[in-house]
């Protein structure tokens, strides 16, 4: 009686296991196959004739594979933007990349360079001014304020940062985030015994900092600003209005996706193969550098 | 280096270190919100005297109470709503699907590591380029798939006034795991193996473990998230400027939306500032207290590791 007991209870117990992972793996195949649809359905459209395929055949294969959206996007895709004389400007796809790169490296560099010294500083010199930092980060990550985007362009006009690439590094150049509490904990747990010998050797602070404890931070920030490159690469809200002469091609891609403008790029496929190639420098990325993005930063919860 | 005595070389190192940094943070922070605070009781008017525009400011309260009565419109609370059932529902629906698929990943099971990469990859592609795609296939190629198996002619269902808030809802939840799935995975890895183990000799399934165990291990992430997901409520965009650029469908807007619209319409003309950054202030002052009362509320009431 009481092995029939038990075994009930066995049986039921797998039988819930076997339930609760079945959902959750048919949750996550029907994920995985929706994007795939999104996508093959994209790459497809992409190599169809505008005209004579696409208008006609949107959701079969090509009747014949075409690059020439993929050349119509590279050669004619472009934007009009103000530039510094009062008058307007074309920006083709090559300034586009250009600009966008700029705008993604600069700013991933600074984004990621002041929280990595920032960090460093304030984990290994105990002063009090040290706790204030740490306690401001939390607070302003914790602290919601909304609407201050004017008062921000405001004072980008006046200090002239606005437009300017070399502007946005700048703005994007603070400690303020989560990566801050990334690089403090790094370099908190990082043994004081390397610091003292240096010091012993008659090392300064400024060497002991280059040449011994930030090499043992490359891996983390180079993860950081990886993460960030690609983040800054995708962003065209904050270009939008911060960069109107200097347009990155993810601003392009925003004003053209909806534009009878430029002619040439009015069908569906030449704008598939403009996002496509957008696509290109974070796959790479992506491929290249996956196991380091999908690494172990972890977040625990917030304390103060 | 915990220092018994302070030298004078840390300090002038310490100082050239932070110098950059704190004038960023006094400019960009403490500056930029000043600057946005006195903006809301600013008047600003640009006058043309002897041929020269000239920018004229006095203070009133006049954008606070201009920046209520916009709020205060039936559109406008009708954003407010969309923001609050827009939380309500991408929260809720996102932070379940991405626990259970991040309590998978945890456990190693088959496919573990395909199903990471597919659920991260929406963050790491451009949201623009996302989003063209998106709505591309459901304009073009959805409508052409039901007419030609269905025989159905339809409108697309980002255009159809009764399924395209859902449209909307759906991607923004699809694109969103990729952060959170990371984040709540590792947090799963970093649980003690014991207490597992002791759990599983008590006879606690998959599901057991899941809800008994993960779920109070990791609450401190998830309270984490939980604290940002409503300081958004009020700056969320639920993806409708990259969906619908500045044309998005006046049901669906939200109050993040709408700000950033404006903003943008408005980032060459300094006389509308002041009513954006009134807006803001009033919001602000609704959003600090919320977020506040869900972390305390979070903390004093969630589940404990014991």
């Amino acid at each position: 009686m009481r092995k029939n007991v038990l075994k009930g209870i066995e049986h039921k117990k797998r039988k819930e296991t076997s339930v609760f992972s079945i959902i959750i793996v048919a949750l996550l195949l029907l994920y995985c196959l929706t994007l795939v649809i999104l996508f093959s359905w994209a790459i497809i459209a992409s190599f169809k004739n505008p005209l004579l395929d696409f208008e006609i055949n949107k959701v079969g294969l090509p009747k014949e594979w075409i690059f020439d959206n993929y050349l119509t996007a590279y050669n004619e895709f472009y934007v009009e933007a103000p530039v510094s004389d009062g008058t307007t400007a074309i920006f083709g796809m090559p300034m586009l990349f250009l600009y966008g790169f700029l705008y993604a490296f600069g700013c991933a560099f600074a984004a990621t360079l002041i929280p990595c010294l920032v960090g460093y500083v304030t984990a290994k010199f105990q002063f009090k001014f040290s706790k204030l930092i740490y306690l401001i980060v939390i607070v302003t990550m914790i602290v919601p304020i909304v609407g201050n985007l004017p008062a921000e362009i405001a004072m980008a006009k006046s200090l002239n940062l606005y437009d300017q690439i070399w502007g946005m590094w700048i703005m994007k150049a603070n400690f303020l985030g989560i990566y801050f509490i990334v690089f403090y904990n790094f370099f908190r747990s990082q043994p004081d015994a390397y610091i003292e010998a240096a010091k012993i050797d008659g090392s300064s602070n400024f060497r002991t900092m280059v040449q011994i404890m930030l090499p043992m931070a490359m891996p983390l920030f180079f993860t950081v600003m990886l993460i960030n490159f690609i983040s800054f690469w995708n962003d065209y809200q904050v270009p939008l209005i911060y960069l109107p002469g200097h347009p990155t091609i993810a601003v392009a891609m925003a004003t053209i996706k909806d534009s009878a403008y430029p002619q040439s790029m009015r069908n569906i496929p030449s704008k598939i193969a403009a996002a496509m190639l957008m696509l290109v420098p974070v796959l790479v990325l992506f491929l290249a550098f996956h196991k380091k993005l999908l690494g172990n930063l972890t977040m625990g919860g917030i304390k103060g | 280096m915990r220092q018994q005595k302070i030298h004078a070389k840390d300090v002038i190192f310490y100082v050239v270190m932070l110098a950059f940094p704190i004038a960023q943070f006094c400019l960009f922070y403490i500056g930029v919100n000043g600057r946005s605070f006195l903006y809301a009781f600013q008047n600003i008017e640009i006058v043309q005297e002897g041929g020269i525009l000239s920018r004229r400011v006095t203070y009133s309260i006049q954008p606070l109470v201009d920046a209520f009565e916009d709020l205060t419109t039936s559109e406008s609370l009708q954003m407010l709503l969309m923001s609050i059932v827009s939380f309500l529902l991408t929260y809720f629906i996102g932070t379940s699907l991405a626990l259970f698929f991040s309590y998978f990943i945890y456990k190693k099971l088959p496919l573990g590591s395909m199903f990471k990469v597919f659920l991260f990859l929406p963050s790491i592609l451009s949201a623009i380029v996302m989003a063209t795609i998106f709505r591309f296939f459901v304009d073009e190629a959805i409508p052409a798939m039901q007419n030609e198996w269905f025989h159905e002619t339809v409108t697309s269902m980002l255009a159809d006034k009764a399924t395209r808030y859902g449209v909307v809802i759906f991607y923004h939840i699809l694109i969103s795991f990729g952060t959170s799935v990371l984040m709540y995975s590792n947090a799963m890895s970093g649980v003690s193996t014991e207490i597992v183990e002791a759990a599983k000799i008590d006879g606690c399934g998959q599901f057991g473990e899941f809800f008994h165990i993960m779920l109070p291990s990791i609450f401190p992430t998830i309270t984490t998230f939980a604290i940002t997901s409503v300081a958004a409520i009020f700056t969320n965009q639920i993806s409708l400027f990259a969906i619908y650029g500045n044309s998005a469908p006046v049901e669906t807007r939200t109050l993040g939306y709408f700000l950033y619209v404006r903003t943008l319409a408005s980032a060459n003309k300094e006389p509308e500032y002041p009513v954006l950054c009134a807006m803001g202030l009033i919001i602000s002052s609704v959003a600090i207290p919320l977020t506040l009362l869900t972390k305390y509320l979070l903390e004093k009431y969630g589940p404990s590791e014991d």
